[in-house]
């Protein structure tokens, strides 16, 4: 191996340790020195206090998986961004970098925020940025450049966003993206997440959703093998807002997908979340539901099937705050479990610090109910058939 | 036809038919017998339920029932109305019946079969609905029994095992059900129909060959419906 082809190998458990070393940008580097000067402090004021890796919510989502991979970035080469024509209607968004569709400078109705773009106003948002303790931390640190989406006020739209990488190599990819829903807009987003093959990805989502908007999420996860993806989505609702989520993915090497909505007056969240996970594919999925003040109203449902090997875990934790008078809230997981070594563990958390509220929620593991399946078998359908009928029934409910 | 030799079906070790030969040919045959004697046992032994352990042999339409698995009994021609059906939520009644169509090798057109589902339906007083609705799903006693017979009609199997398809029916209800099983059965004269009732009118108005008796784990099986009359006047304690 040439010197030119050597690789710096790491581990997120080793990063904290190597983020001032400069190996390539993030935002610790001298070009971001002056645009979140305080937030950059805190996380890293406390990745180094604790690795996220090692925080308390992660601890039924085998994070070892994550902590044993090895990223590898190159010394001396630079590795050439490779587009792909097969995106070239959606938005495109990889570490540091946001393509628009059919290659258009700029959208109506839609403002892109990254570093070459005037008066992109991303230094304004700071003040959302606190750290989590959770593993996209680290995208937020570690991201060559933050960017972001602002849909000006009531615009009415509908996109397709691609987070896929453009460059093919087996470093860490972070991205830090901020979209900002403006005031009365009703944005749809088409989310297809992609994995980054051999490769491990952390996607930090800041989603502000302005007074009287409305924001709805279809979102794809792509198995990927070999791959680690960490989707961790923060929700900021302001008051009157609507939004809705619906969320499928069927796992891989390691997935992680948090969603952590913080519900303000008057705001209503809905969450779907259906998993259908295989082999020796890994899915966990944290939901933290934040009723910051009167009557709003939040509804998650996430169910899960697991079959082969495959390891999945849920943690939901809904808190109402003290004023938050007039809450509503449903939080619901279940888990049907196909196969004897697969493995589904339910935590739901409830901080409640309020009266005059209505609150429930749910977590249940089961297997195939036999009786169900020998009615299926009486009318015909092989043993096959009919659980993939009662596993499409059990998403589909 | 379906024709038993020294069939056993044990459950928790505990027989619930012993060394049993019954033959019910081509027509209609009652099955009676006091209550928790194992009736409904008998029909889910013969579909393969997960829960009873057979043995002997069971002769259907030429093949050995008792090696074959439940959905290759139910492909055989075998199909049991069940006395209470499991409800499966995410699962519509035509999408059951459709599935189960396919299942059985019978070429789906599912133009025909929704209106020939929404006939049924509408002549058994179901909503306009049923073809969305969950299958068994807030169901009372009387539409799942209803949704049975949908079921056996519309899958047209060689030997039906109804289990009580009289109770929750109100009168229009029997009436219809007695108007449909003679159809079924007349519909081809090698259909064979095993009904468990003890509803008299239902009796009365059925074209039975056969009744059977079981008690102490044991069937006897009667030419006629003339045992039927005797077991109204009589009871079960002096068979």
């Amino acid at each position: 191996m040439s010197d030119r082809d050597r690789q710096l190998e790491y581990s997120l458990t080793e990063l904290p340790d190597m983020m001032d070393l400069g190996i390539r940008q993030n935002m610790l580097s001298s070009k971001h020195k002056h645009l979140w000067p305080n937030a950059v402090s805190k996380f890293k004021k406390s990745i180094e206090e604790r690795n996220p890796l090692n925080s308390y919510i992660h601890k039924n989502m085998n994070t070892a998986k994550i902590s044993k991979h090895v990223n590898k970035t190159p010394i001396f080469n630079t590795v050439v961004a490779q587009y792909e024509d097969e995106y070239v209607g959606d938005w495109h968004i990889s570490d540091g970098h946001i393509q628009l569709p059919m290659g258009n400078e700029t959208w109506w109705g839609i403002k892109v925020l990254d570093e070459w773009t005037k008066m992109s106003s991303l230094k304004e948002y700071e003040p959302y940025f606190e750290p989590t303790g959770r593993i996209s931390d680290f995208a937020f640190l570690n991201t060559t450049n933050p960017i972001g989406l602002r849909f000006d006020t009531g615009v009415t739209e509908t996109c397709q966003v691609v987070f896929k990488e453009q460059l093919i190599d087996e470093d860490l990819s972070c991205i830090n993206v901020i979209i900002d829903i403006g005031k009365n807009s009703n944005v749809t987003l088409e989310e297809f997440i992609s994995p980054k093959i051999k490769g491990c990805k952390i996607i930090k989502i800041t989603y502000l959703v302005r007074q009287g908007a409305k924001l709805e999420i279809l979102r794809t996860g792509t198995p990927g093998d070999n791959s680690l993806t960490i989707v961790d989505s923060k929700f900021i609702c302001f008051p009157d807002s609507d939004v809705i989520v619906q969320t499928k993915g069927k796992g891989s090497h390691y997935t992680q997908e948090f969603f952590d909505f913080d519900i303000y007056r008057s705001s209503r969240v809905c969450l779907d979340g259906r998993y259908n996970i295989k082999n020796e594919n890994n899915n966990h999925v944290g939901v933290l539901v934040n009723h910051l003040e009167n009557d709003s109203i939040s509804n998650i449902d996430v169910k899960t099937v697991a079959d082969g090997d495959s390891n999945s875990s849920f943690i939901g934790n809904i808190f109402v705050d003290k004023i938050a008078r007039g809450t509503d809230a449903k939080l619901f997981n279940k888990n049907l479990l196909l196969s004897n070594k697969a493995t589904a563990i339910s935590e739901p958390q409830l901080d409640i610090n309020t009266k005059d509220i209505e609150c429930s929620h749910g977590c249940t593991v089961s297997n195939i109910d036999p009786h169900q399946l020998y009615l299926l078998n009486a009318r015909g359908l092989d043993s096959q058939s009919a659980r993939n009928t009662l596993k499409e029934c059990f998403l589909n409910q | 036809m379906i024709v038993t030799q020294e069939f056993t079906v044990k459950v928790n070790d505990e027989y619930i038919l012993d060394d049993v030969h019954v033959d019910f040919g081509p027509g209609i045959h009652i099955l009676m017998g006091p209550n928790g004697v194992g009736k409904s046992s008998f029909a889910n032994a013969l579909m393969g339920h997960f829960n009873y352990e057979t043995t002997g042999a069971v002769e259907f339409f030429g093949k050995d029932l008792l090696a074959l698995e439940t959905f290759e009994r139910a492909r055989a021609g075998l199909f049991v109305g069940f006395q209470s059906p499991s409800p499966v939520p995410g699962l519509s009644n035509f999408q059951f019946i459709k599935q189960a169509k396919q299942s059985n090798g019978i070429k789906p057109n599912i133009r025909e079969d929704l209106s020939e589902f929404r006939a049924l339906t509408n002549k058994l007083g179901l909503g306009s609905e049923w073809d969305k609705r969950q299958l068994n799903v807030d169901s009372s006693g009387g539409e799942k029994k209803k949704n049975e017979l949908i079921q056996m009609l519309m899958l047209d199997p060689k030997c039906a095992i109804l289990d009580e398809p009289d109770s929750g029916l109100d009168v229009d209800g029997i009436k219809m059900l007695t108007e449909k099983l003679n159809e079924y059965i007349e519909s081809d004269p090698t259909k064979v129909l095993i009904i468990i009732t003890h509803y008299e009118k239902l009796i009365e108005d059925l074209n039975v060959s056969s009744v059977s008796i079981m008690k102490n784990a044991k069937i006897k099986q009667y030419e006629g419906k003339d045992k039927a009359y005797q077991i109204f006047e009589q009871g079960f304690s002096n068979v």
